[in-house]
């Protein structure tokens, strides 16, 4: 009779492993999913012809908001906010400070990964929904990327 | 009875394989489906209209001068002007759909949702704007 029950705290073993490598096996394909859809959307975006911009505006001051301060390493990871704020593209608007205290300082054509990657690195705070404002050589701004 | 395990852990593995398989389907599915949902929510859907307007027309109130540069970075003014131009009707006009976004910037720099927007001006003809929410 005992010689039978000795297998017991194998088998328990056996399948408290076989539901953690299903737990695991499930969290695994659960992120793969995720990655795998995140993938398809941005892939049948790109190929939808669309033309994202990225636009960059220059506030007077910067209120209440975050500011954030750009550094060199903000303009090498997104070369269009460069070419917005300090290079080619960047092309201020005639209506100069139009019916408010903002003015479109410029623009760009983006990629719609980097619209993304622009949105999560300087769009609005998921909550309040405020712009942090990036200051960069004594003047603020404000970053908005369109999704087409 | 090694062979009756065997087997045993095969059919496991199989239904393993298969259930990591449709999981993997399943979220990929309800993501993108609900993505396609989220991003279709944008606010009221808005339209530029520009219709060309004579240089008489225009007494004395204030106009913006486009560069093909400006053209370049508001695409949707720019496909606005397009059609407009090539509307066969009079007077020559089109609207054309954008985000919210791209009409807050196009307030800021053309002040097109503002109280006596100022006129357009490209290429030697004018334009007056209107934006339209539905």
């Amino acid at each position: 009779m005992e010689e039978d029950r000795k297998p017991e705290p194998g088998n328990q073993f056996k399948t408290v492993g076989l539901i953690l490598a299903c737990v695991l096996a499930g969290i695994v394909a659960v992120a793969l999913g995720f990655m795998l859809a995140d993938a398809l959307i941005l892939y049948a975006y790109e190929s939808s012809g669309g033309q994202p911009m990225l636009y960059v505006m220059e506030r007077v001051e910067p209120g209440e908001n975050v500011v954030v301060r750009l550094t060199e390493k903000d303009f090498v990871d997104h070369p269009a906010l460069d070419a917005v704020i300090r290079g080619e593209e960047r092309n201020p608007s005639a209506w100069e400070w139009g019916s408010s205290d903002r003015r479109v300082i410029g623009g760009a054509q983006v990629s719609y990964a980097e619209s993304r990657a622009l949105q999560d690195a300087y769009g609005p705070d998921r909550e309040t929904w405020v712009y942090p404002h990036l200051e960069y050589e004594g003047a603020y701004y404000m970053v908005v990327t369109t999704w087409p | 009875m090694e062979s009756g395990n065997n087997k045993r852990m095969i059919a496991v593995g199989a239904l393993a394989f298969i259930g990591v398989v449709i999981l993997v389907a399943a979220v990929v599915l309800v993501y993108t489906a609900l993505v396609a949902l989220i991003t279709g929510i944008d606010g009221l859907p808005q339209e530029l209209t520009v219709e060309v307007v004579g240089e008489e027309d225009l007494q004395n109130a204030p106009v913006i001068h486009l560069t093909d540069r400006d053209l370049k970075q508001h695409p949707v003014l720019a496909s606005a002007i397009r059609e407009a131009n090539s509307n066969p009707n009079m007077p020559k006009y089109a609207s054309v759909p954008m985000t919210g976004v791209e009409c807050l910037v196009l307030t800021e720099s053309c002040g097109v949702y503002t109280k006596g927007a100022p006129y357009l001006e490209y290429d030697g003809v004018y334009y007056a704007t209107r934006v339209l929410l539905h």
